[in-house]
């Protein structure tokens, strides 16, 4: 359709042919807005369409004409119930709406339409004027909007922290489903009243102050404190934005939250053990060093480490090892260093200098320790100076006592010799005095002699026995161990000691014993033992008695036994028999003769070899001596 | 007989006369070597703990000599325990008496000795 023919269409049918160049006019406004027009007859038929109509529908303008605007605008057969053209027919008036319409790609577009009605001169609507604006970008903006409100909404209401808003007075505003279940209470109770109740009375100072923060740029700030919440006080961390009018004036404040008790509470116990390892690396005696491997640095260090070489913490901070180590150099220093990253430990003994100049020796136990690859070493100082002194003393004095030994041993063995020469000279001459070699003697000249010679028999077997223990007593005198058979050597003891025993008219036995029975041990001095024991039990038993040895195999050693029908021990004395120079009592001492070192020298004998002996009283008389050997 | 305690000297040679030996003495290992040639004696009592030379090294130089290879030694001292061993001539003792003795264990031990 032809512009002119519209203008002239138009005009004729509202008779405004003298208006025709302000109609002209009229049609140019209307082809520039940015609205679609359409003149519309009573039939729904359009009679003028202008260029912002054509272009949105994208029809020719000359197949536009006469079409029905029900085809051409929704492509359907008759106008639908909710066209505002039919409205605008039926109400005489003016009707508007919105609608969509689907173009030829299927996509939708959206409408705001308006109808105006056209009268003739006599009031009859004679044309409709239907304007229509594409609202679809609008349209999608507002769902667009709509939807994002939902998400968020949806977003606050589901998660787990808890979102408020309060007013600047701190009346709440707005509070989610999270919030709620927190702190156990109905929203509508909670909406218009303050959230300050609610805040641990510890914390609200702290809280209000913090909150005193959202005043100033930027706008936001970070507050611990405990609520009162359903499960009683927490700890909640607050996140809190102050929302703001154009002014700056806050309008409200947004607070998200959430439940930091359990974290609050490993810190707590972090912070509880740090408190507790701090005190031990600050009151150890000892210094407790960390050093940085690579440099050496002393990264941390309690104050004994300064303390106790003479710095102050500062000038400790500056100084290295090498400054204070006396024996390495600082090579050494760096290799010994190396050396533990290495091996992963290190103990050693050094010395240090202190402030100073004293040496001081240290003990050092380092261990390397790798934190974000970085090697780290970690020292203890063990200052040992007074404890080498006193090492070096007590070294000294064992030396000292050692040597005295010695010099004790040299001593006895050399007294003892010295003594047992004239003593052999006294009984050589009272032996001839009592042989009458060199004449006569009357009987009581002869027993003297005899009395003499004796005692210098029992001296120099006295002599022998202080010798034989103090050789037993010194170190130097180590047990010479072989493997040997038990029984054959207490067969030849008891076959030796079978002549003084006969003298005294006293048997000696030997139980049976396998020959394979052995023992290790020293065998001399095995000997001495039994020699010693059965020499005591022939002493101490009277004549035709008995004295009976055994041997037999026991768990881990052998237990040999020597049992009498001698005097016995007297109870109470029992444990003093081992004593050195001990006899039963004076009296027996003078019957029986003896140094009284015997059962010293057999006692030694035992422990040199890591046995027991035990002498115990026969139920019905007698003594049994139980020696046990591994 | 060899002894450096001259009283012990005395009193040994007064016990073997009485038993009806000979008896020679001297006071030390040099002396007693020196004069063995002459002597030829039968048997030999000698002591240990000397000045100068010792019984053993005494015994040793004895053995080696021809006069004295086979002639018998016991040994009179005041040392309890092993010796001979020690220097391994324990074949070469014929006996061992450990002062002060008992006169009879003395006339005894040479009396075996001789026989």
């Amino acid at each position: 359709m032809k512009k002119q023919k519209l203008i002239h269409y138009l005009g004729g049918e509202v008779g405004a042919s003298a208006h025709l160049k302000e109609s002209k006019e009229l049609e140019h406004v209307l082809d520039g807005i940015d609205e679609g027009v359409l003149v519309l007859n009573k039939r729904y038929g359009i009679i003028w369409a202008n260029k912002y109509f054509i272009r949105n529908l994208r029809y020719p303008r000359k197949r536009v004409a006469g079409l029905k605007c029900y085809k051409v605008i929704h492509n359907v057969g008759s106008p639908c119930r909710k066209c505002v053209v039919r409205d605008m027919f039926k109400k005489g008036s003016f009707c508007e709406s919105a609608h969509f319409h689907t173009e030829k790609d299927g996509s939708r577009v959206w409408h705001e339409v308006k109808a105006y009605p056209l009268f003739d001169k006599a009031g009859k609507i004679i044309h409709a004027v239907y304007i229509f604006r594409d609202v679809t970008e609008r349209k999608k903006a507002e769902d667009a909007l709509r939807e994002s409100e939902e998400r968020y909404r949806g977003l606050v209401e589901s998660q787990q922290d808890l979102v408020v808003r309060v007013d600047p007075k701190g009346q709440f505003t707005f509070i989610n489903d999270a919030y709620c279940r927190k702190f156990g209470k109905k929203r509508e109770a909670l909406l218009g009243k303050t959230f300050m109740p609610l805040v641990h009375p510890d914390d609200l100072p702290a809280t209000l102050k913090a909150m005193e923060g959202l005043k100033v740029p930027p706008y936001r700030i970070r507050v611990d404190q405990r609520a009162k919440t359903a499960q009683g006080w927490r700890w909640i961390a607050w996140e809190d934005y102050a929302i703001r009018d154009k002014k700056g004036n806050t309008l409200e404040i947004q607070a998200v939250g959430r439940d930091i008790t359990d974290r609050k509470r490993a810190e707590g116990a972090l912070r509880d053990s740090e408190e507790r390892f701090r005190s031990i690396f600050e009151q150890a005696p000892d210094s407790i060093l960390l050093l940085d491997a690579k440099t050496g640095e002393f990264l941390e260090f309690n104050d004994r480490a300064h303390e106790n070489l003479g710095y102050t913490r500062e000038e400790f901070k500056k100084i290295r090892i090498p400054d204070i180590e006396v024996f390495e150099s600082p090579r050494d220093v760096a290799d010994h260093i190396k050396k533990i990253v290495r091996k992963g430990s290190d103990i050693f003994e050094t010395k240090q200098r202190t402030k100073d100049g004293r040496v001081r020796d240290i003990l050092v136990n380092t261990r390397c320790i790798s934190l974000g690859g970085r090697d780290f070493i970690q020292a203890i100082w063990r200052d040992i100076t007074e404890r080498k002194k006193a090492e070096e003393i007590i070294k000294r004095e064992v030396e000292k006592l050692r040597q005295l030994d010695r010099m004790k041993s040299e001593f006895v063995s050399i007294a003892s010799h010295e003594i047992k020469t004239p003593l052999s000279v006294i009984k050589a001459y009272s032996e001839l005095l009592s042989s009458m070699v060199l004449g006569d003697l009357n009987e009581k000249q002869k027993e003297l002699a005899e009395k003499i010679s004796k005692n210098a028999s029992h001296l120099a077997e006295l002599v022998n026995e202080i010798l034989d223990l103090s050789r037993l007593e010194s170190e130097g005198h180590a047990i010479i161990k072989s493997s040997f058979s038990i029984r054959d050597l207490v067969q030849e003891t008891v076959e030796e000691m079978n002549v003084p025993a006969h003298k005294k008219n006293l048997s000696l036995g030997f139980d049976a014993t396998p020959a394979k029975l052995m023992l290790t041990a020293d065998r001399e001095k095995i000997r001495r033992l039994l020699r010693n024991i059965i020499d005591n039990a022939i002493k101490f038993t009277p004549p035709l008695g008995r004295i009976q040895v055994s041997a037999k195999s026991a768990v881990g050693g052998v237990l040999l036994n020597i049992s009498d029908t001698g005097i016995g021990i007297p109870k109470g004395e029992l444990g003093k028999v081992f004593d050195k120079f001990y006899q039963v009592d004076s009296s027996t001492s003078r019957r029986y003769k003896g140094a009284g070192l015997g059962l010293t020298i057999c006692k030694k004998i035992v422990e040199q070899h890591g046995g027991t002996i035990k002498l115990e009283n026969m139920r019905g008389g007698g003594t049994l001596v139980t020696v046990f050997l591994p | 007989m060899v002894d450096d305690e001259p009283e012990m000297i005395k009193a040994i040679k007064i016990m073997l006369e009485s038993g009806g030996y000979v008896v020679h003495t001297t006071a030390s290992g040099v002396e007693c070597l020196n004069v063995v040639d002459s002597i030829k004696p039968d048997l030999i009592l000698l002591d240990i703990r000397m000045p100068q030379m010792d019984g053993w090294a005494t015994l040793k130089k004895l053995k080696a000599k021809g006069v004295t290879k086979k002639t018998k030694v016991i040994v009179v001292t005041v040392e309890k325990g092993p010796g001979a061993e020690i220097f391994g001539l324990q074949d070469d003792v014929a006996d061992y008496i450990t002062k002060p003795f008992e006169m009879k264990v003395l006339l005894d031990s040479v009396r075996r000795a001789l026989k």
